[in-house]
């Protein structure tokens, strides 16, 4: 008994701390900042409807050549963030009828972080086209 | 025995741990940090004594089952000792670090009585059992503490990224070994629970080391909208 409740308690807490990590960690990403390549998604991440802008950004992810080995672990995981989000959004504009601020802003940083991986993705690439890196992973 | 996947991950933690003390002599901005980066260069010295323990005297000998539970307890102390430090910096900072210090010695106190009287009611008074006990109690206690840090962080509206970083890997190491202790009493045969506390043990000096070197001591972030209170 005294150990279920302790497993309970612990998990609780374990929970709510893993999931403020995990946001800290997406909201750290709004510390960096664009570049010029992609500063207007930037723009349109802040703008009206910029919380549906993840999708587009994937796209564009897919589209830009990829010179690191591995999968894009990140993105598949934001995606899979993005998805729950945009689930719990649907539900709660079935419910109420308006959209909810913190889910929307949620969605943001989670565009915004994505579009850092893109930015990331697009110096790499345009660094080795010009010849400045030989080896994509430095 | 240890299988790859221990050795693996026991690897990636002990290198985690001695960058992340490299980086703390080298980044000015960690000295407010001090007892954090003491903690994690005494986990590393110890990863070095166990592994050498290990080599020389085996897996099943008593003397490494001795050295595992009291570093473990000791380690655990010290990681306590670390966390009532950021919380009394906290208060410091309002002005009241006096109580932390009095409830940091009370807690202390009121878990080594606790560890002694479960060990004694169970008749099994062996000084390996006092000290899982007493690593059981301080995960609990740790846990808790970090909570309160957290609440604390949350109540005052502190913005510092690397501070609330650092609470919250601290509550989920303790979170997670708590959770290994309390799985491990009520499903003893559970062999999946091995992979637990190594996994733990890696994950404190990984996210550590990420928030010393890639999150500067200057970053803010909202921290009522992090938690969902306006």
């Amino acid at each position: 008994m005294h150990a279920l409740l302790v497993l309970v308690l612990a998990s609780i807490l374990t929970a709510y701390l893993g999931i403020r990590y995990w946001r800290a960690m997406l909201w750290s990403a709004s510390q960096q900042r664009l570049s010029e390549a992609t500063r207007e998604l930037g723009a349109w991440i802040e703008g009206p409807e910029g919380e549906k802008s993840f999708a587009m950004i994937c796209a564009l992810f897919r589209v830009c050549p990829k010179l690191e080995r591995g999968s894009d672990r990140k993105m598949m995981l934001l995606g899979g963030y993005d998805r729950l989000l945009a689930g719990m959004e649907r539900l709660l504009r079935q419910r109420d009828g308006e959209r909810n601020p913190w889910l929307a802003a949620e969605r943001r940083a989670c565009a915004y972080f994505a579009a850092l991986l893109l930015d990331q993705r697009i110096t790499t690439t345009s660094r080795w086209y010009v010849g400045e890196v030989t080896d994509p992973s430095s | 025995m240890l299988g790859p996947f221990d050795l693996a991950v026991w690897l990636v933690g002990f290198l985690a741990e001695v960058f992340v003390v490299l980086w703390g002599l080298r980044d000015r901005s960690l000295r407010q940090y001090r007892s954090l980066i003491v903690y994690v260069a005494a986990l590393a010295a110890n990863e070095i004594l166990s592994f050498s323990i290990l080599q020389r005297y085996g897996f099943s000998s008593n003397e490494y089952l001795y050295y595992y539970y009291y570093s473990d307890a000791v380690l655990t102390l010290l990681m306590f000792v670390a966390i009532a430090g950021l919380c009394s910096r906290i208060f410091r900072e309002q002005g009241r670090s006096g109580r932390v210090r009095a409830l940091t010695m009370v807690i202390l106190g009121t878990l080594v009585l606790y560890a002694a009287a479960v060990t004694e009611v169970k008749h099994q008074l062996l000084a390996t059992r006092f000290a899982v006990e007493f690593s059981e109690s301080l995960y609990f206690a740790g846990m808790i503490l970090t909570y309160g840090v957290w609440i604390l962080l949350l109540k005052r509206r502190d913005p510092r990224l690397r501070l609330v970083l650092v609470v919250s890997a601290f509550g989920i190491y303790f979170g997670g070994q708590t959770i290994a202790y309390a799985l491990r009493l009520i499903f003893p045969a559970l062999s999946a629970l091995h992979y637990l506390p190594p996994l733990m043990g890696a994950w404190l000096p990984l996210s550590l080391a990420y928030t010393v070197s890639k999150v500067s001591e200057e970053a803010r972030i909202p921290l009522e909208q992090l938690a969902g209170v306006y």
